[in-house]
């Protein structure tokens, strides 16, 4: 399991835990005290995660996609944030599980 | 002047608070509703957590399980937060998108809803504001927490005001490892959050809260609010919701 926790500067946490199996991003979950508008966005964020090559170019244009399909707000983040917790728990490496 | 529903200070459990928000949403989508404002307790004293927290990352289950504290996870974004049924007061205010106090900005609706909160601060002789996105700061510590979501073709902003606080209480009902309770991290946690009672001395009452909240909203929204209750069909929805969602591990175990 990976795993990260971003502080937004001036802004909310952000957490994310997901695996890597072969080669590709699974079971995605963000957890924080941040807000989406439209809060179905954030599950469809996550799910679009699923099958990614753990490439930070590759994340981050999944997530800006996701924001500007539909048209999301986040309030206390904002897209980059979402990827570059991944990015962050993919350098920091496999972690046991807690 | 405008008018806005008012459903006055009334008690329920955690499950039945965020259903009848929800149940006035869906109706006044339906047109079955019209747009209102109203304030609550919770009792048992409850956690709420934001959309996209863990529950079991968030608040100590145990204690809750042991003390009777109800646990409930809300639709609107944002933190955790301990509503003790003698600490604070909830408010929802529930709009339909396009309303004039609804702007689409977000950080402007926040702002202009927020002040209801602001001015009942002020009634009752505490100077506040409104810290973006979502605080309400007085002497830079925060007295009240606001959240928004807007479904349903509406906006709904709930948010609560700390009339007392009691910090060990809210560290023992949310998830700090228990050897991190320390004398400084309380003294930290007073240096961020405070209470009506933290600032005017313990004399402040319930009822004295209700009627600044209810002076403070109908200035800052400048609306008339007029007395009302739920409908008979809000009702029956609002209590399938709290029972088959908002009681059921999968909405609040979902993260």
């Amino acid at each position: 399991m990976y795993r990260s926790v971003y502080k937004v500067p001036g802004g909310k946490l952000l957490k994310v835990q997901f695996d890597v199996a072969e080669g590709r991003l699974t079971s995605v979950r963000f957890t924080g005290d941040f807000f989406l508008h439209p809060e179905e966005a954030l599950e469809e964020i996550e799910s679009r995660l699923v099958g990614v090559e753990p490439e930070p170019d590759r994340i981050r244009s999944v997530v800006e996609d996701v924001f500007r399909e539909r048209n999301v707000t986040a309030v206390g983040c904002g897209p980059a944030d979402f990827a570059e917790v991944i990015i962050d728990a993919l350098q920091r490496g496999p972690a046991e599980s807690v | 002047m405008e008018e806005l529903r008012f459903l006055d200070l009334e008690t329920h459990s955690a499950a039945i608070n965020m259903a009848i928000d929800e149940a006035i949403m869906r109706s006044l989508r339906d047109g079955a509703a019209v747009p209102t404002f109203r304030i609550y307790r919770w009792q048992p004293s409850a956690v709420s957590i934001g959309v996209f927290q863990s529950m079991r990352e968030e608040v100590n289950l145990d204690y809750c399980k042991t003390f009777g504290i109800d646990v409930v996870r809300r639709i609107t974004g944002g933190g955790a937060v301990y509503h003790d049924y003698d600490g604070e007061i909830t408010y929802s205010v529930i709009l339909p998108q396009g309303h004039r106090l609804a702007p689409a900005d977000i950080l402007e609706s926040y702002k202009l809803l927020c002040k209801g909160i602001i001015l009942a601060l002020r009634h009752l002789g505490i100077k506040a504001e409104f810290r973006p996105v979502n605080d309400i700061v007085t002497g830079g510590k925060k007295i009240s927490g606001n959240a928004q979501t807007r479904r349903f073709s509406c906006l709904l902003q709930h948010g609560t005001t700390l009339l007392g606080l009691d910090v060990r209480k809210m560290f023992s009902v949310l998830r700090v490892p228990q050897e991190k309770i320390s004398d400084k991290m309380i003294d930290d946690v007073k240096q961020r959050v405070t209470s009506i009672r933290d600032v005017l001395g313990e004399m402040v009452g319930m009822t004295e809260l209700r009627d600044a909240i209810v002076a403070g909203f109908s200035e800052a929204l400048k609306v008339e609010l007029v007395p009302g209750a739920l409908s008979r069909t809000e009702w029956e929805m609002a209590n399938t919701l709290a029972r088959e969602k908002y009681s059921s591990d999968e909405w609040n175990f979902k993260r």
